[in-house]
Protein backbone atom coordinates (compact mmCIF):
# COMPACT_ATOMS: atom_id res chain seq x y z
CA UNK A 1 0.00 0.00 0.00
CA UNK A 2 1.03 3.04 -1.00
CA UNK A 3 0.99 5.74 2.23
CA UNK A 4 -0.26 8.83 -0.11
CA UNK A 5 -3.24 7.18 -1.35
CA UNK A 6 -4.39 5.62 1.80
CA UNK A 7 -3.86 8.77 3.47
CA UNK A 8 -6.51 10.08 0.30
CA UNK A 9 -8.86 7.15 0.63
CA UNK A 10 -9.38 7.97 4.20
CA UNK A 11 -9.49 11.63 4.16
CA UNK A 12 -12.35 10.68 1.36
CA UNK A 13 -13.67 8.12 3.95
CA UNK A 14 -13.78 10.56 6.89
CA UNK A 15 -15.82 13.34 4.64
CA UNK A 16 -18.44 10.65 3.82
CA UNK A 17 -18.88 10.11 7.22
CA UNK A 18 -19.02 13.97 7.90
CA UNK A 19 -22.09 13.80 6.11
CA UNK A 20 -23.20 10.36 6.85
CA UNK A 21 -22.30 9.54 10.42
CA UNK A 22 -23.54 5.96 10.89
CA UNK A 23 -22.87 4.64 7.77
CA UNK A 24 -20.25 1.41 7.71
CA UNK A 25 -17.67 2.35 5.77
CA UNK A 26 -13.91 1.03 4.94
CA UNK A 27 -11.39 0.20 2.47
CA UNK A 28 -9.10 -2.61 1.81
CA UNK A 29 -6.21 -3.30 -1.09
CA UNK A 30 -6.03 -6.05 -3.26
CA UNK A 31 -2.49 -6.58 -3.98
CA UNK A 32 -3.79 -8.62 -6.92
CA UNK A 33 -5.45 -5.71 -8.53
CA UNK A 34 -3.30 -2.95 -7.12
CA UNK A 35 -6.87 -1.50 -6.05
CA UNK A 36 -8.62 -0.20 -3.02
CA UNK A 37 -11.74 -1.67 -2.61
CA UNK A 38 -13.78 0.97 -0.97
CA UNK A 39 -16.98 -0.71 0.88
CA UNK A 40 -19.94 0.43 2.98
CA UNK A 41 -23.02 -1.13 3.56
CA UNK A 42 -26.27 0.47 3.32
CA UNK A 43 -27.98 -0.62 0.19
CA UNK A 44 -30.92 2.54 0.30
CA UNK A 45 -27.93 5.18 0.35
CA UNK A 46 -26.61 3.49 -2.47
CA UNK A 47 -29.38 2.13 -4.76
CA UNK A 48 -32.44 4.85 -3.89
CA UNK A 49 -30.36 8.69 -2.45
CA UNK A 50 -29.97 10.20 -5.52
CA UNK A 51 -28.34 12.89 -3.35
CA UNK A 52 -25.47 10.18 -1.70
CA UNK A 53 -24.48 9.36 -5.12
CA UNK A 54 -24.14 13.11 -5.77
CA UNK A 55 -22.36 13.86 -3.26
CA UNK A 56 -19.58 11.04 -3.10
CA UNK A 57 -19.26 11.69 -6.80
CA UNK A 58 -18.09 15.18 -6.13
CA UNK A 59 -15.41 13.91 -3.29
CA UNK A 60 -14.43 11.60 -5.81
CA UNK A 61 -13.76 14.37 -8.25
CA UNK A 62 -12.29 16.83 -5.22
CA UNK A 63 -10.25 14.07 -3.35
CA UNK A 64 -9.31 11.10 -5.53
CA UNK A 65 -9.33 11.70 -9.19
CA UNK A 66 -8.10 15.58 -9.13
CA UNK A 67 -4.75 13.57 -6.99
CA UNK A 68 -4.41 11.51 -9.56
CA UNK A 69 -6.00 8.60 -7.53
CA UNK A 70 -7.56 6.28 -9.98
CA UNK A 71 -7.26 2.78 -8.75
CA UNK A 72 -10.44 2.43 -6.45
CA UNK A 73 -13.50 0.74 -7.16
CA UNK A 74 -16.57 1.98 -4.75
CA UNK A 75 -19.74 0.76 -3.45
CA UNK A 76 -22.57 -1.10 -1.94
CA UNK A 77 -20.83 -4.72 -0.12
CA UNK A 78 -23.82 -7.33 0.27
CA UNK A 79 -21.50 -9.72 1.31
CA UNK A 80 -19.91 -7.52 3.69
CA UNK A 81 -23.29 -6.80 4.95
CA UNK A 82 -24.47 -10.54 5.22
CA UNK A 83 -20.93 -11.00 7.06
CA UNK A 84 -21.44 -8.24 9.68
CA UNK A 85 -24.91 -8.84 10.25
CA UNK A 86 -24.24 -12.60 10.60
CA UNK A 87 -24.07 -13.05 14.12
CA UNK A 88 -27.62 -11.72 14.61
CA UNK A 89 -29.82 -14.51 13.94
CA UNK A 90 -33.47 -13.62 14.74
CA UNK A 91 -36.34 -15.50 14.45
CA UNK A 92 -40.13 -15.10 14.99
CA UNK A 93 -42.45 -16.14 18.03
CA UNK A 94 -46.09 -16.29 17.32
CA UNK A 95 -47.80 -15.47 20.57
CA UNK A 96 -50.39 -13.02 21.25
CA UNK A 97 -47.81 -10.29 19.87
CA UNK A 98 -45.07 -11.47 17.46
CA UNK A 99 -42.01 -11.25 18.97
CA UNK A 100 -38.27 -11.07 17.16
CA UNK A 101 -35.10 -12.18 18.97
CA UNK A 102 -31.93 -11.00 17.80
CA UNK A 103 -28.80 -13.06 19.54
CA UNK A 104 -25.60 -12.67 19.12
CA UNK A 105 -24.95 -16.00 20.73
CA UNK A 106 -25.00 -14.93 24.58
CA UNK A 107 -27.85 -12.47 24.88
CA UNK A 108 -30.87 -12.23 23.99
CA UNK A 109 -32.48 -8.71 22.62
CA UNK A 110 -36.55 -8.58 22.10
CA UNK A 111 -38.67 -6.84 20.00
CA UNK A 112 -42.56 -6.69 19.22
CA UNK A 113 -44.43 -6.46 16.49
CA UNK A 114 -47.59 -6.05 15.13
CA UNK A 115 -47.18 -7.37 11.59
CA UNK A 116 -48.25 -10.69 10.75
CA UNK A 117 -45.81 -11.14 8.03
CA UNK A 118 -42.35 -13.19 8.20
CA UNK A 119 -40.00 -10.35 10.39
CA UNK A 120 -37.26 -9.62 7.34
CA UNK A 121 -33.66 -8.07 8.70
CA UNK A 122 -34.86 -4.77 6.78
CA UNK A 123 -37.60 -4.03 8.98
CA UNK A 124 -35.55 -3.85 11.60
CA UNK A 125 -33.36 -1.49 9.85
CA UNK A 126 -36.37 0.69 9.10
CA UNK A 127 -37.16 0.26 13.28
CA UNK A 128 -33.13 1.42 14.52
CA UNK A 129 -34.19 4.23 11.79
CA UNK A 130 -37.35 5.52 12.78
CA UNK A 131 -35.94 5.12 16.75
CA UNK A 132 -32.52 6.48 16.72
CA UNK A 133 -32.51 8.87 13.40
CA UNK A 134 -29.91 6.30 11.80
CA UNK A 135 -29.52 5.74 8.13
CA UNK A 136 -28.11 2.43 9.06
CA UNK A 137 -28.80 -0.53 10.97
CA UNK A 138 -25.93 -2.32 10.10
CA UNK A 139 -23.55 -2.64 13.32
CA UNK A 140 -20.75 -4.72 13.07
CA UNK A 141 -19.76 -6.79 15.78
CA UNK A 142 -18.45 -5.67 19.21
CA UNK A 143 -18.94 -5.15 22.78
CA UNK A 144 -19.62 -1.13 22.62
CA UNK A 145 -22.17 -1.99 19.33
CA UNK A 146 -24.03 -4.55 21.65
CA UNK A 147 -24.04 -2.47 24.63
CA UNK A 148 -25.88 0.18 22.01
CA UNK A 149 -28.67 -2.28 21.42
CA UNK A 150 -28.87 -3.55 24.93
CA UNK A 151 -29.96 -0.14 25.43
CA UNK A 152 -32.57 0.47 23.47
CA UNK A 153 -33.95 -2.94 23.77
CA UNK A 154 -34.36 -1.76 27.94
CA UNK A 155 -36.22 1.45 26.91
CA UNK A 156 -38.82 -0.49 24.73
CA UNK A 157 -39.14 -3.61 26.92
CA UNK A 158 -40.44 -1.46 29.47
CA UNK A 159 -42.88 0.75 28.04
CA UNK A 160 -45.30 -1.30 25.88
CA UNK A 161 -47.03 1.30 24.11
CA UNK A 162 -43.45 2.73 23.14
CA UNK A 163 -42.43 -0.87 21.01
CA UNK A 164 -41.73 -1.13 17.96
CA UNK A 165 -44.46 -1.22 15.06
CA UNK A 166 -43.43 -2.34 12.53
CA UNK B 1 -15.67 -4.37 -37.10
CA UNK B 2 -16.09 -2.83 -33.73
CA UNK B 3 -19.64 -3.08 -33.62
CA UNK B 4 -19.22 -6.83 -33.50
CA UNK B 5 -18.39 -6.36 -30.08
CA UNK B 6 -21.75 -4.56 -29.70
CA UNK B 7 -23.42 -7.90 -30.90
CA UNK B 8 -21.35 -10.05 -29.03
CA UNK B 9 -22.60 -7.53 -26.03
CA UNK B 10 -26.28 -8.82 -27.11
CA UNK B 11 -25.73 -12.13 -27.64
CA UNK B 12 -24.44 -12.11 -23.93
CA UNK B 13 -27.13 -10.06 -22.38
CA UNK B 14 -29.88 -12.17 -24.09
CA UNK B 15 -27.81 -15.40 -22.51
CA UNK B 16 -27.66 -13.74 -19.12
CA UNK B 17 -31.36 -12.98 -19.36
CA UNK B 18 -32.21 -16.20 -19.93
CA UNK B 19 -30.02 -17.45 -17.01
CA UNK B 20 -31.31 -14.86 -15.01
CA UNK B 21 -34.94 -16.39 -15.25
CA UNK B 22 -33.77 -19.81 -14.71
CA UNK B 23 -32.29 -19.04 -11.82
CA UNK B 24 -28.87 -19.55 -12.69
CA UNK B 25 -27.39 -16.49 -11.24
CA UNK B 26 -23.72 -17.29 -11.13
CA UNK B 27 -24.34 -17.89 -15.18
CA UNK B 28 -25.93 -14.57 -15.23
CA UNK B 29 -23.44 -12.81 -13.54
CA UNK B 30 -21.12 -13.76 -15.65
CA UNK B 31 -22.70 -13.29 -18.81
CA UNK B 32 -24.03 -9.95 -18.16
CA UNK B 33 -20.48 -8.90 -16.94
CA UNK B 34 -18.82 -10.02 -20.52
CA UNK B 35 -21.74 -7.93 -21.97
CA UNK B 36 -20.47 -4.60 -19.85
CA UNK B 37 -16.70 -5.53 -20.76
CA UNK B 38 -17.78 -5.79 -24.56
CA UNK B 39 -19.50 -2.63 -24.38
CA UNK B 40 -16.57 -1.05 -22.68
CA UNK B 41 -13.97 -2.37 -25.49
CA UNK B 42 -16.23 -0.49 -28.10
CA UNK B 43 -16.62 2.49 -26.00
CA UNK B 44 -12.78 2.77 -25.69
CA UNK B 45 -11.92 2.01 -29.23
CA UNK B 46 -14.47 3.99 -30.97
CA UNK B 47 -13.95 7.30 -28.45
CA UNK B 48 -10.70 6.80 -27.50
CA UNK B 49 -8.71 5.29 -30.17
CA UNK B 50 -8.02 2.58 -27.58
CA UNK B 51 -5.85 -0.60 -29.78
CA UNK B 52 -5.84 -3.92 -27.45
CA UNK B 53 -5.41 -4.60 -23.97
CA UNK B 54 -2.25 -5.87 -23.01
CA UNK B 55 -1.65 -9.50 -22.48
CA UNK B 56 -1.24 -9.36 -18.57
CA UNK B 57 -3.91 -8.50 -16.47
CA UNK B 58 -6.23 -7.15 -19.50
CA UNK B 59 -9.23 -6.55 -17.62
CA UNK B 60 -8.02 -4.87 -14.51
CA UNK B 61 -5.70 -2.20 -17.47
CA UNK B 62 -8.82 -2.10 -19.73
CA UNK B 63 -11.03 -0.81 -17.17
CA UNK B 64 -8.98 0.95 -15.72
CA UNK B 65 -8.10 2.94 -19.05
CA UNK B 66 -11.74 3.30 -19.31
CA UNK B 67 -12.79 4.82 -15.94
CA UNK B 68 -9.67 7.39 -16.14
CA UNK B 69 -10.37 8.55 -19.34
CA UNK B 70 -14.58 8.31 -19.30
CA UNK B 71 -14.69 10.03 -16.07
CA UNK B 72 -13.99 13.61 -17.11
CA UNK B 73 -17.17 13.51 -19.15
CA UNK B 74 -19.98 11.92 -16.42
CA UNK B 75 -21.68 13.58 -14.20
CA UNK B 76 -21.02 13.56 -10.01
CA UNK B 77 -23.69 10.49 -9.89
CA UNK B 78 -22.48 8.77 -12.79
CA UNK B 79 -18.98 8.70 -11.78
CA UNK B 80 -20.26 6.80 -8.67
CA UNK B 81 -21.57 4.13 -10.69
CA UNK B 82 -18.91 3.83 -13.12
CA UNK B 83 -16.43 3.41 -10.22
CA UNK B 84 -18.58 0.08 -9.33
CA UNK B 85 -16.97 -1.52 -12.36
CA UNK B 86 -14.34 -3.20 -10.04
CA UNK B 87 -16.91 -4.59 -7.54
CA UNK B 88 -18.67 -5.81 -10.91
CA UNK B 89 -15.65 -7.76 -11.56
CA UNK B 90 -14.98 -9.37 -8.41
CA UNK B 91 -18.65 -10.06 -8.14
CA UNK B 92 -17.74 -12.04 -11.99
CA UNK B 93 -14.75 -13.96 -10.18
CA UNK B 94 -16.56 -14.63 -7.59
CA UNK B 95 -19.73 -15.96 -9.66
CA UNK B 96 -16.97 -18.10 -11.71
CA UNK B 97 -14.66 -19.40 -8.91
CA UNK B 98 -16.51 -19.35 -5.39
CA UNK B 99 -17.80 -22.43 -3.89
CA UNK B 100 -20.29 -20.63 -3.22
CA UNK B 101 -23.31 -20.49 -5.43
CA UNK B 102 -25.68 -17.46 -5.57
CA UNK B 103 -28.70 -19.08 -5.18
CA UNK B 104 -31.27 -16.36 -4.02
CA UNK B 105 -32.62 -13.92 -6.23
CA UNK B 106 -32.10 -11.13 -4.06
CA UNK B 107 -28.87 -11.91 -3.13
CA UNK B 108 -28.46 -11.55 -7.28
CA UNK B 109 -30.00 -8.27 -6.76
CA UNK B 110 -28.18 -7.13 -4.74
CA UNK B 111 -24.77 -8.26 -5.31
CA UNK B 112 -24.83 -7.63 -9.39
CA UNK B 113 -28.03 -6.61 -10.96
CA UNK B 114 -28.63 -3.41 -9.56
CA UNK B 115 -24.98 -2.10 -10.28
CA UNK B 116 -25.35 -3.90 -13.40
CA UNK B 117 -28.56 -2.20 -14.46
CA UNK B 118 -26.62 1.22 -13.26
CA UNK B 119 -23.62 1.06 -14.78
CA UNK B 120 -25.14 0.04 -18.04
CA UNK B 121 -27.61 2.84 -18.04
CA UNK B 122 -24.40 5.14 -18.15
CA UNK B 123 -22.63 2.69 -21.10
CA UNK B 124 -25.70 3.70 -22.94
CA UNK B 125 -25.39 7.40 -23.40
CA UNK B 126 -21.69 6.82 -25.42
CA UNK B 127 -22.96 4.32 -27.65
CA UNK B 128 -24.89 5.00 -30.72
CA UNK B 129 -28.23 4.09 -31.04
CA UNK B 130 -29.00 2.21 -34.39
Amino acid sequence: MNKRKTALIETFISKVKEKYPSLIIDYEFCSETGEYDIWHTDSRLQFEDHDFLKYVGKLMQEILFDNNLFEFCFGYDHLKFKELSSSYNYDVIVNEVETVLINDGTKEIEFYITNDDSVKLTDLKLFYNRINKLNNFNIPNGSDNFLFNLEQSNIYANNQDERLVA
Amino acid sequence: MKKNLLKKAEKNIKTGAWAEENGFFDAAVSRFYYALYQKILYILKTRYSFDTAPIEDPHNATLQTFEQNIVKELEHDEIVWIKNLGKIKRCRVYADYNEDIISDKNDYNLMFKINYNNISGVLEKFIPKE
